[in-house]
């Protein structure tokens, strides 16, 4: 077996609560079929996540991270994704820069009538995850 | 007149008068080439006064601590004014609680040398302030991020090998902190213990995390002084990270620190048009 | 920090059973820290289910619980309540979702599924041991309610409720109130007058001592929580006073300006116009936009016309604030354009038009005063085609996926109408996807149809081209797919069957309340079987079109079941409020203003105590976004219920690393 089908990757994904969280129950009720490697936090809006809980989790060994909240101007508290997405240009850049490799953490919007579009962004991102293997950089060695 | 008699002038006059209870300056330091950040309360005090390339600190840092007794007389050069600014605009200060005596600033010195927050320095002369103490200078035309494109144009590995390298000289010992005028926070994250955010110790993952969110806080408030990189025992090489956040601030929300009290911060407003070329695409 | 934690696992009888081993699951459940008892159960949210968790509760003194069952979106608030029934505090409740995120998406692969949910009851395990208890804070409930819109949703809402005593504000941003139903001339399946049927109601509404219209006005903010809104309305100005005006129509004969006539979608209408008979209040309004008093400065013949000096040319919009208790939004539709089509020529050529033309051409009082004419040449047309799903049924990024519910009705009626009364000898064709005539007495009206004579093609047209014989006449290219016959036919107008929209005031509004949308713009009710009527916002209701396309009766049904579930709510004379709203750590706070300045709400304020410049949180303005919490640079600002250590404690479990 070759080391990509070995490995099965934990990824966290923070839903924001009126979009993204709907749009993931929207796509099971819709029975639509996607790896089984993501592990949903459900939080009031995208701006509820402070990028310490990504870099948290990336201490923590996670292998993937998507935080996906309403289309811009679609915020159920008008401008939290607006604001959040500032925020996650600045920390998804930095990452960048000091080497945290590219779909390592990744950001997106999902509406709650797009069960379809979620479950392509998870397989998206799950494979995105299996070709760059295990996260090594960042995780903490106890 | 050379700028350390105009300086000590300025600031006899003041505490003379009582239009301030206090000048934040620099003194001679008793090791050679070494001057010292000093108060001076009285306009004997004030003959003490200096600024020269061996003044290596960010006096807006002492604005939090020091004792607000009537108004607070500060020198401030062209970063120091930017730092100050920025204070106000956080709401730290008001603007009529300090007197700020303007330094036209050819650079600080490190080992004989233009500190490298000076060489590619674009703001000489103080953006705010209520005198001079001398001519202003002439600024210069440079390309402020040529170190952070190099470094963008490193493969991941390269990048994180440096990274790792940079931080695993870091000891915790928290110099940069106490040196920014803008790390004000009560308990900085890194101490808080309810609930413990992290180790402590000098964990390559925790301290590294720690350099990442010092970067992430400095966004927008940075106004590459230097002094955090001039305070490092250890040479770890932290403007690499500020520079970085500086030029995404500034190419995506054209937001510079420290030039306009009017400019919303660019963490405290948004734009319908923002970038979003960071995103996943489907 | 709780530490006896119960683990409710739910078969939802079968649809999570089947998937994933229930078994397997609870004995996982056992091993977890702090967990001495878990169950699984056919049905948890059954009142079996909730008497399992309660004897669990008494039995193992739990402090925490939780429920491994379908989404929280669905039994959050029934769990909470089991819990509140036994003394527990509400929020000591964390959930699994190992429906929607589990059993569902992973059901070809059960091992996988097994192993997720064991992690996402890890995962809800250590956030329930962190969770705080979540008090409510009373506040007495106003009793007036805001109505959103005067069509015939909004104006039932306001009767229903105005009549079993509630002071009712009723918000209309037209000139006239009514909406679209006095355009529509015949209402199907009884053929009866629309005007005769909605002006008693509009009189009735303008009558009422307890409804208070507001029309020519918008909803500009809205601040405040269930049982104590702050809005602001505002008056636009008509620059006529509505005091003086008699609605005599003098000036609007003497009006040298015209424009196009937004109500009757035909012909124009004046700069100064009462957009039809019937309009209430039958006062006239200014269009500054082509006025040329407004526009150049010079006219002021209105002005000096009036024989009740109603006009007003220095009248000001006024902002009106107003304090009530619950919001119904009532915000109604707007056809479909049909120019964005390009392969069927609206627009291009001048006899293609929409229903809601023809509509307003076959009333007596309207532009053409009840004559059917043809806009290229006003001939009437003898051969007309009927074009159905008109942007409706449509997955391209021009159309509607949905369906819109009554152009089928529609059609068939505007079919009667010219068949039997406007031009007998006519020759109509329907061409259509599937004829949908679901309400109670539309099936039969189709078969009256089908008896008259009017041709049905199944099929959706490719496209519709003029002839270039100058006769302006078109054709209209489909294909039949019941014969596979390939048809061109020839009309002298084509009418559109246009999809429905949202009416524009339908999204600001949804904006200005911060209520959720669906993918097609309508407001999205909280749940679409049980809760149709309550909008992602608690005391916020919705009734009407602006909820999704529907005819009037079932418009009219929802009114009164949205002003029922209104009365329901404000028959209470408290408001509580969850507290799960930010909360300030005052030491931590340097007071810099950057949540203050992000706040959507304007629910934070800065306030100077003796120990400094500190942020304050209005609980009655927070909605818990916890956005200021993310950005508070110093960690003075948490959420409650999503403080960092409760975030924090699930996604360590989630990732398992400990």
């Amino acid at each position: 077996m070759s080391r990509e089908t070995d490995f099965n990757p934990k990824i966290l994904a923070f839903l924001c609560n009126w979009c993204s969280y709907a749009g993931a129950d929207l796509a099971g009720i819709s029975r639509l079929q996607y790896p089984a490697n993501v592990r949903v936090i459900r939080v009031p809006c995208s701006g509820r996540v402070d990028p310490f809980y990504i870099l948290k989790a990336l201490q923590q060994g996670v292998d993937g991270i998507l935080v996906s909240g309403c289309h811009p101007g679609d915020c159920h508290y008008l401008s939290g994704n607006y604001v959040a997405r500032r925020r996650f240009a600045l920390l998804k850049k930095l990452l960048d820069y000091v080497g945290i490799e590219d779909k390592r953490v990744q950001f997106t919007w999902v509406s709650a009538a797009e069960g379809e579009r979620y479950s392509q962004v998870i397989k998206g991102i799950t494979e995105d995850i299996k070709k760059l293997g295990p996260a090594k950089r960042l995780v903490k060695k106890f | 007149m050379n700028i350390n008699n105009s300086i000590q002038e300025k600031a006899k006059e003041l505490l003379a008068k009582n239009s301030v209870g206090v000048v934040v300056g620099f003194s001679k330091g008793t090791i050679n080439n070494k001057s010292t950040p000093f108060f001076a309360r009285t306009p004997v005090e004030a003959e003490k006064l200096i600024c020269d390339s061996n003044c290596t600190q960010n006096l807006a840092t002492y604005l939090h601590t020091i004792e607000r007794k009537g108004k607070i007389g500060i020198l401030a050069r062209g970063c120091e004014a930017r730092s100050v600014l920025t204070l106000i605009k956080e709401k730290q200060l008001n603007r009529e609680d300090v007197y700020i005596i303007g330094i036209p600033c050819q650079g600080v010195a490190e080992n004989g040398e233009l500190h490298s927050s000076c060489k590619i320095c674009t703001s000489k002369n103080p953006v705010i302030y209520d005198d001079l103490a001398s001519e202003k200078v002439e600024d210069q035309e440079v390309d402020r991020f040529e170190e952070v494109n190099l470094f963008e144009g490193q493969s991941s590995d390269e990048r994180w090998s440096f990274f790792e390298n940079e931080v695993s000289k870091c000891i915790r010992c928290y110099a940069c902190r106490n040196a920014c005028p803008s790390c004000y926070c009560p308990s900085c994250f890194v101490d808080q213990s309810q609930p413990s955010w992290f180790g402590k110790t000098n964990n390559l993952s925790d301290t590294s995390v720690f350099h990442i969110v010092r970067a992430l806080h400095m966004a927008g408030r940075c106004v590459d002084c230097g002094a955090c990189s001039r305070s490092c025992p250890m040479g770890v090489n932290l403007r690499k990270l500020t520079l970085k956040m500086e030029k995404e601030v500034l190419e995506r929300f054209n937001y510079t620190t420290g030039m306009n009290l009017e400019e919303a911060a660019p963490l405290a407003s948004f734009s319908a048009e923002d970038n979003e070329d960071y995103m996943r695409e489907e | 920090m709780g530490d006896k934690v119960g683990v409710f696992i739910c078969h939802c009888g079968g649809n999570i059973s089947k998937y994933i081993n229930m078994e397997e699951l609870t004995k996982y459940a056992l091993t977890l820290e702090n967990v001495p008892v878990a169950e699984n159960y056919i049905f948890m949210c059954s009142e079996a289910g909730q008497d399992l968790i309660k004897d669990k509760i008494a039995e193992y003194n739990l402090d925490r619980v939780v429920v491994a069952s379908c989404s929280p979106k669905f039994h959050e608030p029934t769990f909470r309540r089991t819990l509140q029934e036994t003394g527990l505090n509400p929020y000591y409740l964390a959930m699994a979702n190992i429906r929607e995120h589990c059993s569902f998406p992973h059901s070809d692969e059960p091992d996988k599924a097994l192993q997720k949910a064991k992690d996402l009851v890890r995962g809800a395990v250590a956030r329930a041991k962190t969770l705080e208890p979540i008090e409510k804070k009373k506040q007495i409930m106003n009793k007036d309610v805001l109505v959103v819109g005067a069509g015939i949703a909004g104006i039932q809402a306001s009767l229903d409720l105005a009549d079993a005593g509630f002071k009712v504000y009723l918000v209309e941003k037209d000139a006239s109130i009514g909406g679209n139903m006095p355009k529509v001339l015949k209402t199907f399946p009884t053929d009866d007058c629309a005007m005769c049927t909605v002006s008693p109601k509009m009189n009735e509404v303008a009558a009422h001592k307890n409804i208070e219209i507001l029309s020519y006005a918008e909803l500009r903010e809205c601040n405040g929580s269930m049982g104590n809104f702050e809005v602001v309305v505002e008056k636009k100005a008509r620059l006529v006073d509505e005091r003086k005006c008699v609605g005599c129509g003098d000036c609007m004969a003497k009006c040298p300006s015209k424009t196009a006539d937004d109500y009757n979608q035909i012909g124009q209408r004046k700069a100064i116009y009462i957009p039809f008979p019937n309009a209430l209040p039958k006062v006239a309004t200014i269009d500054t936009s082509v006025c040329l008093q407004i526009t150049k400065g010079k006219c002021g013949v209105c002005k000096k016309i009036c024989p009740a000096d109603a006009v007003d040319y220095e009248q000001k919009s006024q902002m009106v604030k107003l304090n009530v208790g619950a919001i119904i939004v009532a915000t109604g539709y707007k056809e479909y354009d049909p120019s964005i089509k390009g392969n069927y020529g609206y627009g291009r050529y001048p006899n293609i038009i929409t229903q809601m033309q023809l509509a307003r051409m076959m009333d007596p009082n309207g532009p053409t005063e009840g004559k059917i004419i043809r806009p290229s040449d006003n001939k009437e047309p003898k051969r007309i085609v009927m074009v159905q799903c008109m942007g409706s049924r449509d997955d391209k990024p021009t159309g509607r996926k949905y369906c819109s519910r009554v152009c089928c009705m529609i059609a068939l009626k505007h079919a009667n109408l010219l068949k039997r009364d406007c031009i007998k000898d006519s020759q109509i064709d329907i061409c259509y996807m599937d004829i949908r005539a679901f309400g109670k007495g539309y099936e039969e009206y189709y078969q009256r149809v089908q008896d008259l004579g009017v041709r049905l093609t199944r099929g959706r047209p490719g496209e519709i081209i003029g002839t270039d014989d100058g006769s302006n006449n078109l054709i209209v290219r489909v294909e039949d797919t019941f014969t596979k016959e390939f048809k061109e036919i020839e009309s002298e107008m084509v009418v559109l069957s246009c999809a429905t929209d949202p009416s524009d005031g339908t999204k600001e509004v949804a904006k200005v309340l911060g209520i959720a949308t669906d993918d097609g713009g309508f407001i999205k009710e909280f749940h679409p079987k049980l809760r149709p009527v309550d909008t992602s916002v608690e005391g916020i209701f919705v009734a009407g079109a602006a909820q999704g396309p529907k005819d009037i009766p079932d418009a009219v049904a929802q009114a009164s079941g949205a002003a029922a579930r209104t009365m329901a709510l404000l028959s209470s004379d408290i408001a509580e409020i969850s507290l799960d709203k930010a909360l300030v750590n005052k030491e931590e706070c340097k007071g810099c203003d950057i949540c203050e300045k992000t706040c959507p709400f304007d629910a934070i304020t800065m306030v100077d105590l003796p120990e400094g410049r500190k942020a304050v949180v209005s609980e009655a303005l927070c909605h818990g976004c916890g956005m200021c919490a993310a950005n508070c640079p110093t960690g003075a600002m948490q959420l409650r219920h999503y403080k960092d250590n409760q975030v924090l404690a699930e996604v360590g479990a989630l990732i398992g690393s400990h």
